[in-house]
């Protein structure tokens, strides 16, 4: 399975006037081509921060302190980092793209949903002569706005705030496919929206990936999402990557402490009750992240050494672990 | 009887106790940052020259007129006026009437904006409406003019009515604001939750309200203290009021009157006020500033 | 079991004033809604954002007045009582309330311990200082903040949301209440500390005998809390459900609640991966403001026939009601546990 972005060794850093907060540490994470890889974690795991950086949009004081972000979307290798200005513009939408959560709409409230399309479509697309561009424009938008089952008649002419949630949600998802991108970032698509909206709109999604193999990034904490939906799985926490590994080996063999935990607590229809139990403790404060393994304050399984060492990441095959409980039965 | 006593030092220890956390809260409030730890020293330097100088530097109005427009020495620091009197000893005078003035007219702008905002904010209705009214009258008639007309028909003579009219201004922009965050705070989930839990309106007004309003009033207190000096020597030199020839404002139009725009041995006379009024004025806005950062990031953050 | 609250006939509708060009715009926002709240149970109200369970939440609590219909307490009409007098003031106490967005629902600028004290000293003026903080503790242990000193100093912008949400239940116990409303407590806290504060509701609803009106739109947690007591589902202001929570979760009649346990998705990839299809006809909603006499559900009932657009009637089954005309087309449901793993 080809990679189309990897990250190596990524560290984020937050610089603050009096000091600086480690988001993100030492992250290095493939995406597949043509799949769809989750990126699970709660607050403080810096699943955001990692995924903003893809496109360099980290909010500022954010900054990528070390790393490499390796693009293979057109048969070549493109360190994202090194990009210029110019590149990133031309790169940024074009090849990835990326859908907000509901609350920060990448929407301009004060143009209608297609003027909006057309601009970024005519921004990408200077070397065409204006007339064929605002042209392609609209019929892309068109062809799009059916795609996710919306009617172009009608909401090609509508502001942002007269869309409902769901419809919003679908808006946004067409317009990061305006430019035919290779990868898509989804930021906890549908937090805020009903759950009959949710699997309708994840339905497009999928269509999208099936159809068009265009490959996807999903961030978010909803572990029913990521079982039913995701072909990878990535688990972060405190801003360290837990494990690594397809959606069946994550829940199914449940080798790390966290995302074991993860998948016990979440309330299902389908598991007994008493099976269910939450994390102890609470999620990590990142400015003071705790020694060691940065979960053994809540792990179940905590030895002396995970207080203090650091657990290295063990593979097996694809599948990644970053705990101490696997350190003589898989390898570095 | 010992119980008594016991009881007496408990509540003694007790109002101690209190008073030690209000200083030392408000230690890192008006300390707690570069800005606010300069300003504030600005300020209480002021203070203090203001209450002890006189005593330190008497000031006498006797005239002597070989002494007449000395330049700076250490004798007098900033010279001598027209009359041989000591400048310097002139603005340590003054000093407490500028402040009096200024920390009057801010106390009658808050006190005004505070009342009726939070009256406005908290009924509504009619009411409201009708306060918006008059402070959108204040907001929109020249305040010059109004000062004159003022001035002519009332005797400015001492500090209380100056600063009452120079506070007539400054409070409807103050008592708008006021009522807008009072509005938003109202529909805000903590003061539903009062509503649930049957809390009073007194404690819902004063101790959830007012707090949240508490920082924005404060800022805004020692910022009208700062107009409010401009103000006052705008119309000192105006003419329009002047009663205490030792207030910097009163120096100032002093020399102006007396030809120290075109003397070159009077420029202390004129620059003496000034720079006093000046370094007030930075210290009010560095302290606002860094009140501002003190107070509000606490709030903002998450 | 001793019925504690009783909602009677109880319709909201709010109105949005008319401009020069548009008329005035009537939500009928909760129909003739008629709920029974008996001592020491746990409800559900499950639905999507749109169905008016906040707004029964806020009806219950008493920061909504009703349009019409009555609201019982013991009995006795809530809303009949002179509103300063000493029966709506009980009234007051023994309802309380949790928000959903525990930052919003402390005042920033208040110590938690100045907020918690606030309506103890309201209400128990004869407790002297060391009383109150006697209090305070017992209510910090009861939702397991401890040591509480610890938690008491400080401001809310500096507890985790977990920790916030504990205090909101904390404030809500301090007035000893008969009942609580919680309006998506959880929704807004960490998935692996959801689980713990629901345990806490489920536990003081056991220990102390304190009901709870559960508010949300997610049925996983409400099956949860629910376990073992009711569940209620409505949809755009009507209750379409109503019966033991497992009952509903394995055999839900109603289409409406078999469409949204279709929906939730499943966290084991065995059976997620299986193909379903959503039971529901359209993604359009009814209209609000046009709503008929008939079903809610119309538009979006893959059942729907002409007689749905006329009134509909509960139907009974033991405790548990539906309200459906058309029954008998729908099927049984078959639950993703019945389904053989693996196969499409």
């Amino acid at each position: 399975m080809r990679n189309i972005v990897e990250l190596r060794n990524i560290t984020i850093d937050y610089n603050l006037k009096k000091y600086s907060l480690r988001a993100v540490s030492n992250v290095s994470l493939q995406i597949k081509k043509g799949l769809i890889t989750a990126l699970v974690g709660e607050s403080g795991s810096g699943k955001s921060t990692l995924a903003t950086s893809l496109l360099e949009v980290i909010s500022t004081p954010g900054a990528i302190d070390s790393g490499e972000i390796l693009y293979f979307g057109n048969n070549d290798l493109k360190d994202i980092r090194k990009m210029s200005e110019n590149e990133l513009t031309a790169f940024r939408w074009s090849e990835i793209s990326m859908v907000f959560q509901g609350a920060q709409s990448a929407l301009n409230p004060i143009m209608t949903i297609y003027d909006q399309f057309e601009e970024t479509y005519l921004v990408h697309n200077r070397h065409m002569k204006k007339k064929e561009a605002i042209k392609l424009a609209k019929q892309k938008s068109i062809e799009l706005l059916k795609f996710v089952n919306l009617d172009p008649d009608r909401i090609l002419q509508m502001y942002p705030h007269e869309l409902s949630g769901g419809m919003k949600q679908r808006a946004m998802i067409a317009f990061s496919l305006l430019l035919n991108p290779k990868l898509i970032i989804l930021d906890e698509p549908t937090t805020a929206l009903d759950v009959i909206v949710q699997g309708y709109i994840f339905k497009i999604l999928k269509k999208i990936n099936v159809d068009m193999g265009i490959s996807m990034l999903l961030l978010t904490h909803d572990i029913g999402v990521v079982a039913e939906f995701a072909d990878y799985v990535a688990v972060m926490y405190g801003g360290k990557l837990m494990e690594y590994g397809t959606t069946h080996e994550v829940f199914k063999d449940r080798m790390h402490p966290y995302s074991s935990g993860l998948i016990d607590s979440t309330p299902s229809l389908l598991l007994d009750i008493d099976a269910m139990k939450p994390i102890k403790g609470s999620p990590p404060d990142i400015r003071n992240l705790p020694e060691g393994c940065v979960f053994h304050p809540r792990c179940d399984f905590c030895m002396e050494k995970c207080k203090t060492i650091e657990p290295k990441d063990y593979l097996q095959n694809d599948h990644m672990v970053k705990c101490h409980l696997l350190e003589d039965v898989w390898t570095q | 009887m010992e119980n008594v006593g016991g009881r007496s030092k408990k509540i003694l220890l007790g109002i101690f106790v209190k008073l030690k956390k209000f200083f030392s809260s408000l230690f890192k409030v008006f300390f707690g940052n570069k800005l606010s730890g300069m300003g504030t020293s600005i300020l209480v330097f002021f203070i203090l020259l203001g209450i002890i100088g006189p005593y330190i530097f008497p000031y006498s109005t006797s005239i002597s007129m070989e002494d007449q427009l000395l330049a700076p020495s250490f004798i007098h620091p900033f010279g001598t006026d027209l009359w041989g009197r000591d400048i310097f000893r002139q603005i340590v005078a003054g000093t407490s009437d500028v402040l009096s003035i200024a920390f009057l007219a801010a106390i009658f702008s808050v006190v005004l904006a505070l009342v009726l905002g939070m009256f406005s904010g908290i009924v509504g209705g009619f009411f409201d409406k009708f306060i918006m009214f008059v402070t959108n009258v204040f907001l929109t008639i020249p305040s010059l003019p109004v000062f004159l007309i003022l001035a002519a028909i009332f005797t400015v003579d001492n500090a209380v009515t100056f600063a009452i009219i120079l506070s007539i201004f400054s409070w409807a922009g103050m008592c708008r604001s006021i009522r807008a965050q009072i509005i938003s705070l109202k529909e805000r989930d903590f003061i539903q939750i009062c509503k649930v839990m049957k809390m009073s309106k007194g404690h819902i007004i004063f101790k959830e309200l007012l707090p949240n309003v508490g920082s924005y009033i404060l800022i805004n207190f020692i910022i009208v203290m700062k107009n409010a000096i401009t103000g006052s020597v705008g119309l000192m030199l105006l003419g329009v009021a002047s009663f205490e020839p030792t207030n910097w404002g009163a120096i100032l139009t002093s020399a102006k009157n007396n030809g120290a725009l075109i003397n070159p041995h009077s420029y202390m006379w004129l620059f003496a006020p000034i720079l006093c009024i000046a370094i007030f004025q930075l210290g009010v806005i560095i302290l606002s500033k860094g009140l501002d950062d003190t107070l509000n990031p606490r709030l903002r953050v998450m | 079991m001793k019925k504690l609250i009783e909602l009677s006939n109880i319709n909201m509708v709010f109105s949005k004033r008319g401009t020069l060009l548009k008329s005035e715009k009537f939500f009928h926002v909760l129909k003739n809604i008629n709920l029974d709240i008996y001592e020491g149970e746990i409800v559900a109200i499950i639905g999507e954002s749109g169905c008016g369970k906040t707004t029964i939440g806020r009806i219950v609590t008493g920061l909504q007045k009703p349009t019409s219909g009555e609201l019982r307490y013991e009995g006795k009409n809530v809303y009949s009582f002179i509103k300063v007098g000493q029966e709506f003031d009980e009234y007051r106490r023994y309802v309380q309330f949790v928000q959903q967005d525990s930052y919003a629902a402390l005042n920033p600028v208040r110590t938690i311990k100045q907020s918690l004290e606030a309506p103890i000293k309201t209400h128990y003026r004869h407790l002297n200082a060391s009383e109150i903080e006697a209090k305070i503790e017992e209510l910090m242990r009861l939702v397991g903040l401890v040591p509480a000193d610890q938690f008491l100093t400080k401001y809310p912008h500096q507890l985790s949301g977990g920790q916030r949400q504990r205090i909101l239940m904390a404030r809500a116990l301090s007035l000893e209440p008969k009942l609580i409303v919680a309006d998506e407590p959880v929704s807004m806290i960490d998935v692996s500390l959801r689980l713990s504060i629901l345990k806490l509701m489920s536990d003081l609803n056991k220990k102390m005998g304190v009901v709870f009106i559960y508010i949300t739109h997610d049925l996983s947690t409400a099956r949860y809390i629910a376990h073992k007591n009711r569940i209620v589902v409505m949809y755009l202001g009507e209750i379409m459900e109503e019966g033991d929570a497992e009952q509903i979760i394995s055999d839900p009649k109603h289409p409406y609640t078999q469409a949204l346990i279709s929906a939730i998705p499943i966290p084991d990839p065995d059976y997620a991966k299986l193909d379903k299809e959503l039971p529901i006809k359209s993604m359009e909603m009814e209209d609000l403001e046009k709503r008929g006499v008939g079903c809610p559900f119309f538009v979006r009932c893959l059942y729907a026939e002409e007689k749905c657009l006329e009134f509909v009637d509960y139907q009974f089954f033991g405790k548990r009601r539906v309200k459906c005309c058309c029954l008998d087309k729908v099927p049984e449901f078959v639950p993703i546990s019945k389904l053989k793993k693996g196969t499409t």
